[in-house]
């Protein structure tokens, strides 16, 4: 069984620490790496990739530093970095090729394997086509293809899910969920509604520090109490907004229907609600006091981010 | 194997190395036109019956005039050439009017008691008996005559082409690593199996393989364009017949022993080769340590230049120098792929220690730059 393990892992830039002392156990199964943007996800990443030199720390693979494993353990991995680079003038077919090659596939796999996963991601039509001519959502999978080519027992994916369509993205959340029996797969997001459903572990990453882990539900547990719903005047509502998290709000006829991320009851008729992994997300991401309790004038936003929004792939 | 050959297809498939690859054929047939054909005059007789060619009848004509001259040198033969062809006549401007491929032949290589060098102009009187000239005396070998203007051409013609296949290696290699860079898929590249390795080994074959094609081709069509415009005989003549002004060089008189034209190519040619290896390799680490294509560009261009300022530095102050510095300095200059381009190989590669200077300098040079190359793409932090 394989094993990846960080020790003490930590990066520094300068005076910005991105990755401050980690560690962590990854056993076979889907990490979902949560954090807001800037959290260290990235980062953290790079380093498991050993492209990155962590500032201290390290990270074993079945007990051995992957720095010493060298190629051995770059065979066992695919990665498929945040800003995906490509050859704009090559096409796809020759891309995916190219890096069969440099993944040291045998030479009578490579066409098979090539086209087995073009047409896994749906690229397959149009693999005669210049990478230049493809659209954000099209890059991405050619860029979760590659990663896949070798069939890697550690895959690691840098927001896999950017510039995906819902239609992409449940799709490649089936194609997670097949691919990743028997082996680690890592895929970082801000976008809550990936993990929620393929994660089998989630850990959720602030400022460079592991500030929770564990399955949904360990992870939904943990913020239950705090978590409730009322239906309020609209004026009301405005002065919520403005003092607690707010992770959905509603307008039923002349009221507001609300839902708040808080340590303490809102308001009078606030009901406790069941706890979902959006409700997480804001308990720890908006809320600024190091308790993590519920502090006042936070501009909370009304709602998480669930489909697509900015990404780092405007190219 | 088949990394190389990625590798060597991203490096051709970009547009501009294409572009610039064609540019410099049409470069190299234009500045032939120019230097060959397009320069050849040639007159016969003297005075009214005078008959003046230029071109391509003026090659076939020279050939004519050749041929009948043609076999080992010898006083007599050189007398009848001179009656035949007559003395070169100047112009104010210092032009010879009335030259042709024989009485070119004869001035130049100071067969008669005229001068033709630099701004002086002494029209001859006579021819000069063999034996007193450098030519007969210094070679040791008896000369033989025949029509080898089109080597002369290519003389000319390979320094300006070698000069600009090295623009077109800086060109085609600039981007090799930092391409990766600039595109960001070294993370992707970094992660695979032969990434940190292999890979590298393969875009540094890849970029001399480039090189070698480059040069085999341009190198290939000079030939030809000369050959098939002039014919290919004459390689087995002495060498310094491409080069009029060859017995008044130090170098040539300090080397002059007999080597034929074809053993002067193939030397010339891997002079050239070689100096031009050095600069594909210093472009991989260029190229590496830079994160646009344009910087490795610029870099490219200055390590292939510079040796043109140094020279024009080592000029203007080497009275100050010590004997030994400047030494030092004129065999760097000397053996930098720039001036491996220019047509003094036979000065460059004279003696054993210049040899060897070259062979230790490049060796270093190559060291450094491959061990830089891999330290410096490995360990990309982005
Ligand atoms: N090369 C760098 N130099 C300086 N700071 C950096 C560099 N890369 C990332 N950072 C900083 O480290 C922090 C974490 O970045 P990153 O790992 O990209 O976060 P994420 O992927 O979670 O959005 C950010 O604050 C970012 O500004
Ligand atoms: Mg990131």
């Amino acid at each position: 069984m394989l094993t990846l393990e960080l020790n003490h892992l930590r990066k520094q830039y300068k005076n910005k620490v991105a990755v401050a002392d980690l560690s962590l156990r990854l056993e076979e199964g889907v990490y979902g790496l949560l954090g807001a943007n800037g959290a260290g996800k990235t980062t953290l990443l790079r380093m498991l990739c050993d492209i990155l030199k962590p500032t201290s720390g390290s990270v074993l693979c079945n007990g051995t530093e992957v720095r010493e494993m060298g190629g051995e353990y770059r065979r066992l991995l695919g990665y498929l970095p945040q800003d995906f680079g490509y050859y704009p003038e090559m096409k796809a077919e020759r891309y995916m090729r190219y890096l069969a090659e440099l993944k040291a596939l045998p030479p009578d796999l490579i066409r098979s394997k090539t086209e087995e996963l073009l047409r896994l991601v749906e690229l397959y039509e149009v693999r005669n086509k210049k990478i230049k001519t493809f659209s954000g959502g099209m890059l991405r999978r050619l860029g979760i293809a590659q990663a896949m080519l070798n069939d890697p027992e550690i895959l690691i994916l840098d927001e896999p899910t950017a510039g995906l369509d819902p239609k992409e993205r449940i799709r490649f959340r089936n194609i997670i969920s097949s691919f990743s029996r028997n082996r680690i797969v890592i895929l970082s997001t801000h976008i809550v509604s990936d993990v929620e459903y393929i994660a089998d572990q989630i850990l959720l990453m602030k400022q460079g520090e592991l500030i929770s882990q564990g399955d949904l539900h360990q992870i939904t547990e943990k913020v239950r109490g705090c978590v409730w719903e009322c239906v309020t005047e609209s004026s009301q509502a405005q002065e919520l907004n403005e003092r607690y998290a707010i992770s959905n709000l509603r307008n039923c006829g002349e009221k507001v229907s609300l839902r708040i991320v808080a340590k303490e009851k809102p308001v009078e008729d606030a009901v406790p609600a069941e706890p979902n992994l959006e409700d997480v997300y804001l308990f720890y991401f908006t809320m600024k006091a190091p308790d993590g309790g519920c502090a006042l004038g936070v501009p909370a936003r009304p709602s998480v981010q669930t489909s697509d929004g900015q990404d780092g792939m405007s190219k | 194997m088949r990394l190389v050959r990625e590798e060597l297809y991203k490096i051709c498939s970009r547009r501009i190395v294409k572009i610039s690859f064609a540019a410099v054929l049409a470069g190299i047939g234009l500045f032939f036109m120019m230097i060959g054909p397009g320069d050849e005059r040639c007159s016969i007789g003297a005075g009214m019956s005078r008959e003046d060619y230029s071109g391509f009848a003026a090659i076939a004509k020279d050939k004519e005039l050749a041929a009948e001259f043609e076999g080992v040198l010898t006083d007599e033969v050189v007398s009848e050439m001179a009656e035949k062809c007559f003395f070169q006549e100047y112009s104010e401007k210092g032009f010879a009017t009335n030259r042709n491929y024989v009485n070119t032949f004869f001035t130049d290589n100071g067969l008669t008691d005229g001068v033709s060098r630099g701004e002086q102009r002494v029209q001859a009187t006579r021819t000069i008996p063999l034996e007193s000239t450098a030519m007969g005396s210094l070679t040791g070998e008896s000369v033989y005559f025949t029509y080898i203007r089109g080597w002369q051409v290519l003389k000319d013609l390979f320094s300006v082409g070698a000069l600009m296949m090295g623009v077109l290696i800086i060109i085609g290699l600039s981007p090799v690593f930092s391409e990766e860079y600039s595109l960001k898929t070294v993370s992707i590249l970094l992660t695979t199996a032969h990434g940190k390795k292999k890979d590298i080994w393969a875009k540094l074959a890849a970029g001399v393989v480039f090189f070698a094609g480059v040069f085999g081709i341009c190198t290939g069509f000079m030939i030809l364009l000369c050959g098939c415009c002039y014919g290919f005989k004459g390689l087995e003549c002495f060498a310094g017949m491409l080069d009029g002004s060859w017995w008044l060089s130090t170098e040539w008189m300090a080397s002059a022993s007999y080597i034929s034209i074809g053993r002067f190519f193939a030397r010339y040619f891997l002079v050239a080769f070689s100096g031009l290896l050095l600069l594909t390799v210093f472009m991989s680490f260029a190229s590496a340590i830079s994160r646009q294509n344009f910087t490795a560009l610029i870099l490219g261009l200055i390590f292939f230049l510079l040796p043109i300022l140094l020279w024009i530095f080592y000029m203007m102050s080497y009275m100050h120098m010590s004997p030994r510095f400047s030494l030092f300095l004129t065999r760097m200059i000397s053996s930098s792929p720039v001036y491996s381009c220019f047509g003094n190989a036979i000065e460059q590669v004279t003696t054993r220690t210049m040899l060897l200077f070259r062979g230790v300098e490049y060796l270093v040079c190559t060291v450094i730059c491959v061990g830089l190359t891999f330290r410096r793409y490995r360990n990309y932090q982005g």
